[in-house]
């Protein structure tokens, strides 16, 4: 039997939540399957998943896809071999030559850290790190044993049909599986903010929807274009994504025509919440997210983020980035990889409308007072017939894009 | 009526962007890319054929620009062209001085370049223009100097239409006999719509664009008086007598051909016609929407004094981009002149230039006409502003 490499999975919390836990595997196995190749097989043992793929699909790329699905803790590349001492042997020592040339030192630190899930094998799990820390301390000259804080980690481990060694381990997302919270709708503005808002609730297991407010003839096409490139690379981490694209100038209009000024900004994002609850509750989701942070902007002050919350009659409002600097924002969103698309310098919704000096602090009394004569129920049912939503599947790791019918 | 594709009829009325490939062109360069694929530098009777394409081109072209065929290089565009003189020049006569005149509406193909020589230590003067766009050979000449050896002023401004007085330029400049800087002009909305003759004024340089005149993209002329005297922007297997490597673009040049082929015969018809459209839309706008203003020259300027297929106006408080969205909503194209859309560049730079008011320069948009464009068209097109300027309008006062 020749050696080859699978994908070893380590999943943490989800192993956590008692008897939702098979439900929570079963979604994870699922979601990873969504990114990986076709004929790719998923196994489970003790805790772990291991990937393994009949064709010669490359490691790094399915590495490289697994990192970006929630629920995942840490991936390691694992050379697989039978079941014999010399064999296991052999590759322990192959992994810390390796590591060895790799780091260009001569001395280096290692910790074997042996799992025997497999009883019939003949040595305990102690006897295995002792008897492999042995073996390599003397086969290489510089390698001492450090069990606080290794230079190299090996693993090993003995299931029922072969073993598994590994020196590498790379970091996934974490979180929960996309898909165990429930469904969320994001109202994605084409900015920094409200992808990092999605991506921080998918990395919760909400499956995510979006909702993107455009403003034709003074939002053009490449606003647009903006908003559904952001839709795509969010598919990409959340399970797939749903983008919908509501026409918002009549409500624009409307509010410019019979809204006192320094409070069109606030109103139209009540508008806004408004017409995507209506949407939300049709499409049975539980809760909104927004990209909204406290006191970033003028309309998201305090008395701001009431008035918005308030235009929700039933469901929740998500803000995942209320407590974040923008630093800390800028910083998710360029890990994401949205930043770039998010500075292109289309003009999104309605930043023509924003007054110099919208009001900061406006009670909830004033707000109500200043929607008196707003046909609010009757714009929200005209608007609703020219909603486009465009689905963006991930299937084998790509996203297939099409409109969704209604 | 045109369509985009296969799709509904469409009015382009954005031509100085680019305008759609005559149908002849079309013909000859899929011909070419059919039939005659060899490579010009092969030294078979196939290659041959195909150099025979870039080598009557080239008669045709000097012929028609006035000029002589080893004085005609082909290039990727105009952009290429304007570099590889503006940078040619200042490699080639930095030891006589770093001094260099243009004008502050120039293409950006021209501004970015000075903007880069500036950095390499040489110094830029921008020559003013007046409110209809128009620079004065008197303010040249207070500029000129001793160490003065580039002076760039382009033929006809792309967003208002202005035509500069070049021979003016060109005759003051004769006067200086051996100080006499290197005169490039930048061609691009000219070639076509008014008369370019280099065989009456001296010209040391100048750019064409194919797609400007209905050859494909891709395909530009660069003109040069003296062509020893420049060093070349791309070096490699020395086509084009060593000014321009890089295999030619065979197909785009047989393009140009026909296009140049089609001009001598229709280029006076379709600007007798275009000229009329352009004074019919500048007088319809100007009398039938409240505060609509013609930028540069006006609508009934004399045909001799504009170019025929652009006509700049403005709409004050709705900005360009949002009346050109508009516009796009029922199938009708044109522009904000410049095609850049970030925030900071929402202003007209050639209006501002021209000194119009902030407000002008940033409610204009670019009307640019072809020898398609009818009658009809432009009707639709002044039924389309007069019911959305008023209803854009009562959108955006407010913000003022």
């Amino acid at each position: 039997m020749t050696k080859d490499t699978v994908i070893l999975v380590r999943y943490g919390e989800i192993g956590l939540k008692g008897k939702n836990r098979p439900v929570f595997e079963a979604r994870l196995v699922d979601n990873m399957k969504r990114v990986l190749p076709p004929h790719v097989a998923i196994t489970k043992s003790r805790g772990r998943l291991f990937v393994e793929s009949p064709s010669n699909e490359s490691i790094e790329s399915m590495m490289d896809a697994l990192s970006r699905v929630f629920g995942i803790v840490s991936i390691s590349p694992a050379i697989r071999v039978p079941l014999q001492r010399h064999a296991i042997a052999e590759e322990t020592l192959n992994i810390a030559q390796h590591f060895q040339n790799n780091n260009n030192r001569d001395a280096f630190s290692f910790k074997i850290r042996a799992r025997r899930a497999n009883k019939q094998f003949p040595l305990t799990s102690p006897e295995i790190n002792d008897w492999l820390g042995d073996e390599v301390r003397q086969s290489l000259k510089g390698a001492s044993v450090d069990l606080e804080d290794p230079d190299l980690l090996l693993q090993v481990e003995i299931r029922q049909d072969s073993a598994y060694l590994t020196g590498e381990t790379i970091p996934g997302p974490g979180g929960l599986p996309v898909g165990v919270s429930g469904t969320g709708l994001l109202l994605l503005s084409g900015g920094i903010d409200s992808p990092v808002a999605g991506w921080q609730m998918m990395k919760r297991g909400l499956q995510v929807e979006a909702i993107h407010f455009h403003t034709p003839p003074f939002t053009g096409p490449r606003a647009r274009q903006k908003t559904e490139d952001l839709a795509n690379l969010l598919a990409q981490w959340g399970n797939g994504l749903i983008l919908h694209l509501a026409h918002f100038t009549a409500i624009s209009q409307a509010i410019i025509e019979y809204c006192p000024r320094r409070l069109h900004l606030t109103i139209m994002r009540r508008m806004m919440v408004r017409l995507a609850e209506r949407i939300a509750l049709v499409r049975d989701i539980g809760t909104l997210i927004t990209g909204e942070s406290l006191g970033q902007v003028a309309s998201q002050t305090l008395p701001n983020l009431t008035a918005t919350s308030h235009a929700s009659r039933t469901l929740p409002i998500l803000r995942p980035l209320v407590g974040f600097d923008k630093e800390e924002i800028v910083d998710r969103a360029r890990l994401i990889g949205t930043y770039p698309i998010s500075i292109l310098p289309y003009q999104d919704c309605c930043t023509l409308f924003v007054p110099d000096d919208p009001k900061t602090l406006p009670s909830l009394e004033e707000v109500n007072r200043a929607e008196r004569d707003l046909p609010i129920e009757q714009l929200i049912d005209d608007s609703l017939p020219h909603l486009e939503s465009i689905a963006y599947v991930l299937q084998k790791g790509e996203v297939k894009v099409h409109d969704v019918g209604d | 009526m045109m369509t985009r594709g296969r799709s509904a009829p469409i009015i382009y009325l954005d031509n100085s962007a680019t305008m759609r490939p005559l149908p002849e062109v079309v013909a000859t360069v899929t011909e070419t890319l059919q039939n005659d694929y060899a490579n010009p530098s092969s030294l078979h009777e196939f290659g041959l054929s195909a150099e025979r394409i870039l080598t009557s081109t080239r008669n045709e072209l000097a012929k028609f620009l006035g000029t002589e065929s080893h004085k005609i290089f082909f290039t990727s565009g105009a952009t290429e062209a304007n570099n590889t003189i503006l940078r040619g020049v200042a490699a080639a006569y930095s030891s006589r001085g770093r001094h260099i005149i243009t004008t502050p509406i120039e293409h950006p193909s021209v501004l970015a370049t000075c903007q880069y020589l500036e950095t390499g230590g040489f110094e830029i003067d921008y020559l003013p223009v007046d409110d209809k766009g128009t620079i004065h050979p008197d303010d040249l000449s207070a500029k000129l100097r001793n160490d003065t050896i580039l002076i760039s002023i382009m033929a006809v401004n792309n967003e208002v239409g202005t035509i500069q007085p070049i021979t003016e330029v060109a005759l003051r400049l004769d006067a200086l006999g051996s100080r006499r800087p290197f005169f490039h002009t930048d061609a691009v909305q000219a070639i076509g719509k008014i008369p370019v003759d280099l065989s009456r004024i001296t010209i040391d340089g100048l750019s064409l664009s194919g797609h400007k005149f209905g050859a494909p993209k891709g395909v530009g002329i660069m003109f040069l008086n003296s062509p020893a005297a420049l060093p070349p922007l791309l070096y490699g297997g020395g086509q084009e007598d060593g000014m321009r490597s890089g295999t030619e673009n065979t197909s785009g040049i047989a393009g140009i051909g026909a296009a140049v082929n089609w001009l001598q015969q229709n280029q006076r018809a379709a600007n007798e016609k275009m000229y009329q459209l352009r004074q019919y839309l500048g007088e319809t706008l100007e009398s039938e929407i409240p505060n609509c203003h013609v930028n540069g020259p006006p609508a009934d300027a004399p045909i001799e004094t504009v170019a025929p297929h652009i006509l700049n106006v403005s709409f004050p408080t709705i900005p360009g981009e949002i009346l050109v969205h508009s516009l796009a909503e029922s199938s009708i194209y044109v522009s904000t002149g410049t095609a850049c859309s970030s925030k900071a560049e929402t202003t007209s730079r050639v209006l501002s230039a021209m000194g119009l008011a902030p407000e002008l320069a940033r409610s204009s948009i670019r009307v640019s006409f072809s020898y398609e464009t009818s009658a009809h068209d432009i009707d639709a097109l002044i039924d389309a502003l007069n019911s959305t300027v008023p209803h854009l309008r009562r959108m955006t006062r407010y913000q003022q």
